[in-house]
C-alpha cells in the first residue's frame, strides 16, 4: 500500500495521478494525519469567508 | 512516483513569497490546483472509511454502487473525473458529510437526510459518466422531484414526497432521470431543453475573452453544496443571465488588459460563480469558503469595475486558502479578538491573513487601476489605492506583532509588506489622504467604540483623579482594554457609506448634498442622515460638532462619537484629536461615567487626557 515519503509526514501526499481503485488502498494512517491537519488549519480560524465591502449598487 | 512511497504537494520558500508578493505566476497556480484535486480525493477517501464505520448499510447501498461507477468512467476518461473530483461542489461535499461524521468542523448544519446527502456520490458518479457518455444505471436522490448534476444542468422529472429515490440512466435512447412521477430527458449537446415543460435546464455558463485571454465560469444558483456561505442564494432568471453577462463583459475587458496577469489567475482557479441575494437592500456581499475551492460566492456587482473588484478579491482568498492547505500561516491558539479594518465584527487573530491578503489584492489592482479612465476615475483609484494599502499594512504589522504566525507565516507578512513598502513611496495628493483617512478613523473609532471596553478599575481610577481634580491616575495608554465579540450591526452607517460616495461617486454625492434624501438615493434605503453627519460631509465643521456634541450630552451612540473623532481631526487641537483617535472607548466611558458628575464636556475630557498638567476645573477654550 502507497505510504508517505517520511520526510514528509504532515504533508499533503500527491495523490493527482491515482485512480479510484488506489485510492480505496491508500494507507489508514495516511488519510488519518491528513485529515488531522487539515482539521486543525480550520479550527486555527484559516476558513473565514470575508464579505466585501457594502457599496451600492442602487445608482 | 516510487512503488509504495507517495510525493508530498510542497510549495517552496521562493514561492510563498512569490505569492506574499502578488507575483502568482501559472506554475504556482498548477501546483495549487493539483494540491486542491489531491485534497479532495482524500476527503473522499476518508469520507468512505467514515462512512463504512458509521453508516455501513448507507456504505454498501449507496457510497459503493456510485464509487463503482466513478472508478469505472475514470477508467475510461481519466480527465472527466478529474474535473469533476476538483469541482469546488464536490470539495464542499466531501468536508460537509464528513462534518455529518464527526470527522471535520466548522461545517453549516444540514437540512438533508444523512443517506441523501451521502447519495450525492451518486449523483457526481452519473454526472461524470453522463459527460462521458458512459452507459449506466444508478440510483439518485430527489430532492421535491429535482436532481442537480454537477456541470451538465438541473432535471426535474417531480415527485410524490420531498426526498425520492428515483434513478438516472445512460443508454441508447440517450440519458434520463425517472422518478414516481414521470420521466425526463437529459439534453447531453449542449442544446436546448428537449422537453416543453422546462424539465431539463443546463447551468448557466458565462463566458468572455479580451485581449486574447478567455474566461468560463458556471452561474450555479442551484447545486445544494455550492450554498454554503451563510447567505441566501438569488434565483437567475434569463434576464438576470444577460445583466451578469454583461457585468463579466466589462469585467473581463478591465481584467484582461490592464491586469493581465490577476485575470489569467481568475480564469484558471475560479470555475464557478454562486449568485447570492444582497442581505440588505444597496448592500452587496461576495464570499469565499476553503471547502469550495473554484467558487465564489456574490450578489450582482453594481457595474463591470465592482465585478473586477469581487474577482480580484475573492481569487485572492482562494489563493491563500490553497496555500494554507499546504503551509500552515498560523499556529493553534490564534483565537484573540483583534481589529480587521475591513470588517464591522471583531476577528480572531488567526483569521487576519485572509483579509490581509485580499485587501493586499485589491490594493494591486486599484495601484494599476488609479492610472486609468477620467480625472474622477483616476482621483478614485487613487483613495481606493491609499485605503487598500493603509489598511493592509497596519494590520499586516499587528498580525507580524500578535505571536500567532508560523514560521513561514512570519516569511509571508514579511513578503507580503515589503512590496507594501515599495509601494508607500508612490506619489499621493494630500486630497487623497484626506479622503482615506476619514474613512479609515470612522470605521476604527465605531469598531472601538462597539468592541473595546476598558477596564473597570481603571477607569474609576480616572473617575477620582477627575473628581479630586488632580492628573489622570495613571496614562491613557496604560489604561487596560479587552475586545469583546458583540453581534453584529444589521447595516452599514449611512454616515459611512456617504464617506465612500465622496470619492466613488462625487456626482450622486453632489446631488445628496444640493438634495437630501436617503443615501442612496433609493426609497427602500431606510438609512436616515443625521444633522451632523450632514455638516461633516459638507464641510461645515465648527456645525458638525455641535450636532455631535449634543448627541452626545443627550447620550447618544458610538455614530456620535466617532463623527465627533474625525471632526477633531480637521479642526484639532491635535492632542484632543489624537486621544479620541486612539482611545476613544476610554473618553466615552469616562464621558458616561462622569454624567452624574456636571456632565464635562468629551473636548475637556480628551483635553484632560492628553494633557494631564491641565487642571480639569479649567474651561477649555472654545474650538
Amino acid at each position: 500500500m502507497p505510504r508517505p515519503d517520511p520526510d514528509h509526514e504532515a504533508g499533503l501526499p500527491d495523490l493527482t495521478e491515482l485512480s479510484l481503485d488506489q485510492l480505496a488502498m491508500l494507507d489508514d494512517s495516511v488519510v488519518a494525519n491528513v485529515i488531522r491537519v487539515l482539521v486543525d488549519s480550520r479550527r486555527d480560524g484559516a476558513d473565514h469567508p470575508e464579505t466585501f465591502s457594502n457599496f451600492d449598487s442602487a445608482s | 512516483m516510487p512503488e509504495g512511497k507517495l510525493a508530498v504537494h510542497q510549495l517552496s520558500t521562493t514561492d510563498l513569497r512569490a505569492v506574499a508578493a502578488g507575483e502568482i505566476d501559472a506554475t504556482v497556480i498548477g501546483r495549487l490546483k493539483v494540491a486542491e484535486l489531491s485534497k479532495h480525493k482524500l476527503l473522499l477517501t476518508a469520507l468512505m472509511r467514515a462512512a463504512a464505520k458509521s453508516v455501513p448499510a448507507v456504505y454498501a447501498g449507496t457510497l459503493v454502487p456510485a464509487y463503482r461507477l466513478l472508478a469505472d468512467v475514470q477508467a475510461g476518461n481519466k480527465q472527466v473525473v478529474r474535473d469533476m473530483l476538483a469541482s469546488p461542489q464536490f470539495g464542499s461535499w466531501t468536508a460537509h458529510c464528513l462534518s455529518r461524521l464527526g470527522d471535520f468542523p466548522g461545517e453549516l448544519e444540514s437540512a438533508f437526510p444523512l443517506e441523501e446527502d451521502l447519495g450525492q456520490l451518486s449523483i457526481v458518479a452519473c454526472a461524470a459518466a453522463l459527460l462521458a457518455r458512459y452507459p449506466f444505471v444508478l440510483d439518485i436522490p430527489l430532492r421535491h422531484g429535482t436532481v442537480t448534476f454537477p456541470m451538465l444542468g438541473t432535471a426535474r422529472p417531480g415527485a410524490s414526497a420531498e426526498w425520492e429515490w428515483g434513478s438516472a440512466c445512460l443508454d441508447d435512447r440517450g440519458g434520463r432521470v425517472c422518478s414516481s412521477v414521470s420521466a425526463t430527458r437529459i439534453a447531453l449537446d449542449g442544446s436546448a431543453a428537449p422537453e416543453p415543460d422546462d424539465s431539463w435546464s443546463q447551468i448557466p455558463r458565462l463566458t468572455a475573452i479580451s485581449c486574447g485571454l478567455a474566461v468560463k465560469f458556471w452561474l450555479d444558483d442551484l447545486d445544494p453544496y455550492l450554498d454554503r456561505y451563510g447567505l441566501p442564494r438569488a434565483a437567475v432568471g434569463r434576464d438576470d443571465l444577460l445583466t451578469w453577462q454583461s457585468r463579466l463583459t466589462g469585467a473581463w475587458r478591465i481584467l484582461a488588459r490592464q491586469h493581465r496577469p490577476l485575470a489569467a489567475m481568475i480564469a484558471e482557479l475560479i470555475g464557478s460563480l454562486v449568485p447570492l441575494a444582497e442581505p440588505f437592500p444597496g448592500q452587496p456581499v461576495s464570499a469565499t469558503a476553503a471547502a469550495a475551492f473554484g467558487a465564489i460566492g456574490l450578489s450582482l456587482p453594481c457595474d463591470a469595475l465592482a465585478m473586477a473588484e469581487v474577482l480580484v478579491h475573492e481569487c485572492h482568498h482562494a489563493v491563500l486558502s490553497a496555500v494554507t492547505d499546504l503551509v500552515p500561516l498560523t499556529r493553534p491558539g490564534g483565537e484573540q479578538l483583534t481589529y480587521a479594518p475591513w470588517r464591522e465584527d471583531a476577528r480572531p487573530v488567526g483569521a487576519l491573513p485572509q483579509g490581509i491578503y485580499a485587501h493586499f489584492g485589491l490594493a494591486g489592482f486599484w495601484r494599476r487601476q488609479r492610472r486609468e479612465g477620467s480625472a474622477q476615475a483616476r482621483f478614485r483609484g487613487n483613495v481606493e489605492f491609499t485605503r487598500g494599502l493603509n489598511l493592509t499594512d497596519q494590520t499586516a504589522t499587528a498580525l507580524g506583532d500578535s505571536g500567532v504566525l508560523t514560521e513561514a507565516g512570519t516569511e509571508f507578512i514579511a513578503a507580503l509588506r515589503g512590496r507594501l513598502a515599495t509601494w508607500h513611496g508612490e506619489s499621493l495628493p494630500a486630497s487623497v489622504r484626506k479622503l482615506a483617512g476619514d474613512c479609515e478613523l470612522d470605521h476604527r473609532v465605531r469598531w472601538r467604540l462597539r468592541h473595546v471596553r476598558p477596564d473597570p478599575r481603571d477607569m474609576r481610577s480616572l473617575v477620582r483623579s477627575w473628581l479630586a481634580g488632580a492628573e489622570p491616575a495613571l496614562p491613557l495608554t496604560a489604561v487596560s482594554v479587552s475586545v469583546e465579540r458583540r453581534p453584529l450591526l444589521a447595516t452599514g452607517t449611512a454616515r459611512s457609506y456617504l464617506l465612500m460616495l465622496r470619492y466613488r461617486d462625487p456626482e450622486r454625492f453632489q446631488r445628496w448634498i444640493r438634495h437630501g434624501g436617503s443615501p442612496s438615493g433609493a426609497k427602500h434605503d431606510h438609512r436616515r442622515v443625521d444633522p451632523a453627519d450632514r455638516a461633516f460631509l459638507s464641510g461645515n465643521y465648527a456645525a458638525a460638532a455641535e450636532g455631535y456634541l449634543r448627541r452626545i450630552a443627550a447620550g447618544d451612540d458610538a455614530e456620535s462619537w466617532a463623527g465627533f473623532a474625525v471632526v477633531r481631526q480637521h479642526t484639532g487641537p491635535a492632542g484632543v484629536a489624537a486621544v479620541l483617535a486612539h482611545r476613544p472607548e476610554v473618553t466615552a466611558d469616562l464621558h458616561e461615567r462622569l454624567r452624574p458628575h456636571g456632565r464635562p464636556t468629551p473636548d475637556r475630557l480628551a483635553a484632560w487626557l492628553a494633557d494631564p498638567s491641565g487642571p480639569p476645573s479649567r474651561e477649555p477654550r472654545a474650538w
